[in-house]
């Protein structure tokens, strides 16, 4: 049995704006095993990478539990955090905005590992070439700066600080989203690779159906600050079942011709996570909603496996 | 080390960031000429003991109002004294109230500025309110202010100009900051462990130079035209000083006459103030990591 | 030359000088569109699709921008002859563009009627009544309610910002769209409400079509025709059917190796490898023979002529009928 890296219970993190509180995560609960890939999908401003930085303490949670590897790390002292920090990463989207322009390669991968200290300078030289080997950067770029790479570089560098400290778990924040098709693919299948070398854990956050698909293990579908649907990553994509899945997953674009497909065209736009109402979220562009769904809902197993957050889910299976 | 070996080209050596800039710089016709001028001007206040033909307080009475010549190159002034080398004189006051007045005001202003700008909050708030009271009064009129109440000096001039223009500074480098901290990379480097001051001084200072190298280039033709203001109005340097603006005041009495007492210190401030503001625009453009040579 | 071709690109090579470089956008492309048919562009980042599209309207960046050879006609009249008063009139008329950020299309200060009833203006004569009836129509027309003709931008999300940026682009009744990524910077379900738009605008109004990507699903659900785009090259151009059931370029076989098949699970997926030339670099011969897994000497001496593979199907490969 493998064991458990990472739980979160009921986690909320509502940010003050002027508009009112925003429910960026609103009550999120899910767990994974290690070596595992969580996929975390949804729609800009669903929350889904507030619910990664919340995780890893970039922010305070309002409130709710984060336990990893089974120890409590809601709230923590400095020390640990600490420690904590070296055990859990993140990659960043912008392979532009997440490196700092002022620094070469081989600075910004060597940059953590020297905070960290206890190394000699040629133990940090050799730490710093077997980082850029391990992600495929050639040597030769170790003194260029990042504006002179191209983004799929840049983004293996931004992989390679996050792997310096030897963490085992690693927030992905829509790392290839800023890619081309067949650079994408070249970081795909090196973070999978990496993943099989160092028994890694992701949480994978995209927007990206087709990318989550092919990364996770377990995907969990967000929307507005709330998790609605979570299942195996096969489950999800031939048995969804709530309404919004089935929708998002309706809409991607295939690139095959002549097929048949029914598309389900939702109404209206994502509405704005401030001040929102008890009840689905969901509804008002639901073609299903109905007075139940004002009540508000919760995420239920509805088969082994299988976690829904719709009250009409049983008419859905 | 098996990388270093088999990996094709050799690496690529490393370029410092200064040579990077100059060579940026270089292209900027303008820009160089601004920096050459400049270079030339802080050289002469240097050794103006050794280039200028007469000291600057030198009187020759039998022979005042001369017209320009070999022996004087612009002519003497109502007490004989050698225009030219008063002129030489001038560039090292004049460079000094500048310099110093505005290595005064950015050292105070920066301070601030990093402060409100990365800490945020309510004392940035505090900050904020209180450099919008103090920029609401002209700054022309600050400093003439000060420099009544502190007494008419080179020094006081230096300390006026510098107070009353801190709050520049420290709103350039605020807005910095408060973009700066919320780059990836800073979040990056506090997921890595990093504390407050390697974040300033590693990931957000170094951004936020450039930006303020330019504005101290900018204000430093500010300060020399500023300076030389308050010595026009008999509120800075005193004579028989030879401050450019004290020079125009005296020359102004002798402008039907023998205008060039007044027009060749003012010759002087202008190219001054222009060299610096040519130099800023094209330090704007050089020192912009993200271009390519 | 058919009549029935609206729009016909012939030998269009567009260069940029940066840094006292010649950056080779576009090196010779052939593209024609037939009346009424949506033509996908599709390739990677910097490939030259936005300049060709730029290169039709005339509105390459100056004085960067230079066209270097090449004719574009539209309904057999060559664009690139006539005068910028002449030209100024086919633009937002005749020829309309969407570009793709939809948050920088749009003037803030300005209500999204007004926008829209200004683009009619500017090429039709009409009364300030009918001008704003027809706006308000146009708005309808994209979804969003006539009542909102007063709004500015900053009151709709992305989703409606483009829709209103498409609504002024098809406000004079275009012939020809140059849709630039319309929807790359939208969410899927909204980029869903927007392709169904466009595909019923385009059957209303008779428009065509260039639609530039990188989404090979989008070009699937949009395009009759697809040009794929590598270092400004056409390297292959086909149907729709042609390119994704018998891709003959090996650029185009890498895309698609590239994707990610929802339908089957495979642990790795086959990149191309290595990166697309740098256009002020370009090697001779074959553009994407540095990265070709066929490549021969061949390959890389000389220009690559286009191989016709059927009626409407060509490929710039020496050994496309021998590689299968």
């Amino acid at each position: 049995m493998m064991a458990q890296i990472l739980e979160v219970k009921n986690l909320k993190k509502y940010f003050q704006t002027p508009g009112g509180e925003l429910h960026a995560v609103d009550n999120v609960s899910f767990r994974m095993e290690a070596g595992t890939t969580l996929g975390v999908v949804g729609e800009s401003g669903c929350g889904k990478s507030t619910l990664g930085r919340t995780v890893l303490h970039l922010h305070e949670s309002t409130d709710g539990k984060i336990f990893f590897q089974g120890e409590d790390i809601t709230r923590v002292d400095k020390k640990k955090l600490k420690a904590l920090r070296e055990d859990m990463q993140i990659i960043f989207q912008d392979p532009y905005s997440s490196l700092n322009p002022r620094m070469s390669v081989s600075e910004i991968i060597r940059e953590p590992l020297k905070r960290k200290g206890g190394r000699t300078k040629a133990e940090l030289d050799t730490d710093v070439e077997r980082l850029m080997d391990l992600v495929g950067l050639a040597q030769r770029f170790a003194n260029s700066y990042p504006h002179e790479l191209d983004g799929g570089r840049r983004q293996r560098i931004g992989i390679a600080r996050a792997l310096s400290l030897n963490p085992k778990f690693i927030v992905c924040d829509e790392p290839v989203s800023a890619l081309d098709v067949s650079i994408q693919a070249q970081i795909l299948n090196l973070m999978k690779d990496l993943q099989d070398q160092m028994g890694l854990s992701y949480i994978f956050i995209t927007h990206d159906l087709s990318v989550v698909k092919h990364m996770s293990d377990e995907i969990s579908v967000m929307y507005l600050g709330q998790m609605v649907e979570k299942a195996s990553a096969a489950e999800l994509f031939y048995h969804p079942i709530h309404p919004y899945t089935k929708a998002l997953l309706s809409a991607i674009p295939i690139p095959k011709v002549n097929i048949e497909r029914k598309r389900i065209l939702l109404k209206g736009e994502i509405t704005s996570p401030v001040n929102p109402k008890p009840g689905c979220r969901f509804a008002a562009r639901c073609a299903y909603a109905s007075e139940e769904c004002k009540a508000p809902q919760t995420l239920e197993e509805v088969e082994p496996g299988h976690f829904v957050s719709c009250c009409c889910s049983k008419k859905f299976i | 080390m098996r990388g270093r070996k088999c990996n094709g080209p050799a690496r690529k050596k490393k370029e410092s960031q200064f040579a990077a800039v100059m060579k940026r710089l270089k292209r900027n016709k303008f820009a160089m000429a601004g920096l050459i001028i400049i270079i030339l001007l802080i050289l002469i206040a240097i050794f103006a003991d050794v280039i200028a033909p007469y000291g600057y307080a030198e009187q020759d009475l039998k022979n005042t109002f001369a017209s320009p010549s070999a022996t004087h190159l612009c002519g003497t002034d109502k007490l004989g004294r050698d225009v030219f080398s008063r002129l030489i004189y001038g560039a090292r006051e004049s460079l000094l109230i500048g310099f110093l007045s505005v290595l005064l005001a950015a050292s105070i202003g920066m301070v601030l500025g990093a402060i409100a700008g990365y800490y945020g909050g309510v004392l940035d708030n505090v900050l904020m309110r209180f450099l919008d009271i103090y920029q609401s009064i002209p700054n022309i009129l600050m400093s003439m202010v000060l420099a009544t109440a502190l007494g008419a000096s080179t020094q006081n001039t230096i300390l006026a100009l510098g107070i009353s223009t801190i709050p520049l500074h420290a709103r350039i480098l605020r807005s910095q900051f408060m973009t700066l901290r919320e780059q990836e990379y800073v979040e990056a480097a506090i997921a890595t462990n990093a504390n407050d001051f390697e974040i300033i001084f590693k990931h957000v200072l170094p951004n936020a130079i450039s930006p303020m190298i330019v504005q101290i280039t900018m204000s430093l033709g500010l300060s020399i035209l500023a300076g030389a203001t308050l010595s026009f109005l008999g509120l800075g340097a005193q004579p028989p000083s030879p401050e450019w603006g004290t020079m125009i005041s005296e020359g102004r009495n002798y402008l039907r006459n023998y205008p060039y007492l007044a027009l060749a210190p003012g010759l002087c401030i202008m190219v001054t103030v222009l060299s610096f503001n040519l130099l800023g625009d094209g330090l704007r453009d050089a020192l912009d990591p993200k271009l390519k040579d | 030359m058919s009549n029935q071709n609206l729009l016909e690109i012939k030998g269009l090579k567009v260069s940029y000088q940066a840094d006292g470089k010649k950056v080779c956008a576009v090196n010779g492309v052939d593209l024609v569109l037939e009346k009424g048919e949506t033509l996908g562009l599709v390739g990677e980042t910097g490939a030259g699709k936005t300049t060709i599209a730029k290169a039709i309207l005339r509105i390459l960046p100056q004085p960067q921008g230079h066209m270097d050879a090449g004719e574009i006609f539209v309904d057999g009249e060559n664009l690139l002859t006539i005068p910028e008063a002449k030209m100024r009139k086919i633009r937002g008329k005749k020829i309309s563009m969407i570009f793709q950020d939809p948050m920088t299309s749009l003037n803030p200060i300005r209500s999204v009627g007004d926008q829209i009833s200004e683009a009619i203006q500017l090429h039709e004569k009409l009364s300030k009544t009918e001008i704003q009836q027809r706006a308000i129509e146009m708005l309808e027309q994209v979804g969003i309610p006539g009542s909102r003709y007063g709004d500015y931008p900053h009151q709709f999300s992305g989703g409606m910002k483009q829709r209103v940026v498409i609504a002024m682009a098809l406000a004079c009744h275009p012939e020809l769209l140059l849709a630039d990524e319309p929807t790359t910077a939208l969410d899927v379900t909204i980029q869903a409400q927007v392709l169904d738009m466009m595909n019923r605008l385009k059957a209303e109004y008779g428009t065509s079509v260039v639609m530039i990507t990188h989404d090979l699903g989008v070009i699937a659900e949009m395009c009759q025709q697809v040009a794929v785009i590598y270092a400004g090259e056409v390297v292959e151009f086909g149907t729709v059917e042609e390119i994704f059931e018998k891709p003959s370029h090996p650029y185009t076989k890498g895309l698609f190796g590239s994707l990610i098949d929802l339908e089957q699970d495979v642990e790795r997926l086959s990149p191309i490898p290595g990166l697309m030339p740098d256009p002020t670099e370009l090697p001779t011969g074959c553009k994407f023979a540095p990265r070709c897994p066929n490549c021969e000497e061949a390959c890389r001496k000389g220009a690559i002529e286009d191989r016709k593979l059927s009626e409407t199907h060509r490929v710039k490969c020496l050994r496309a009928e021998e590689v299968k």
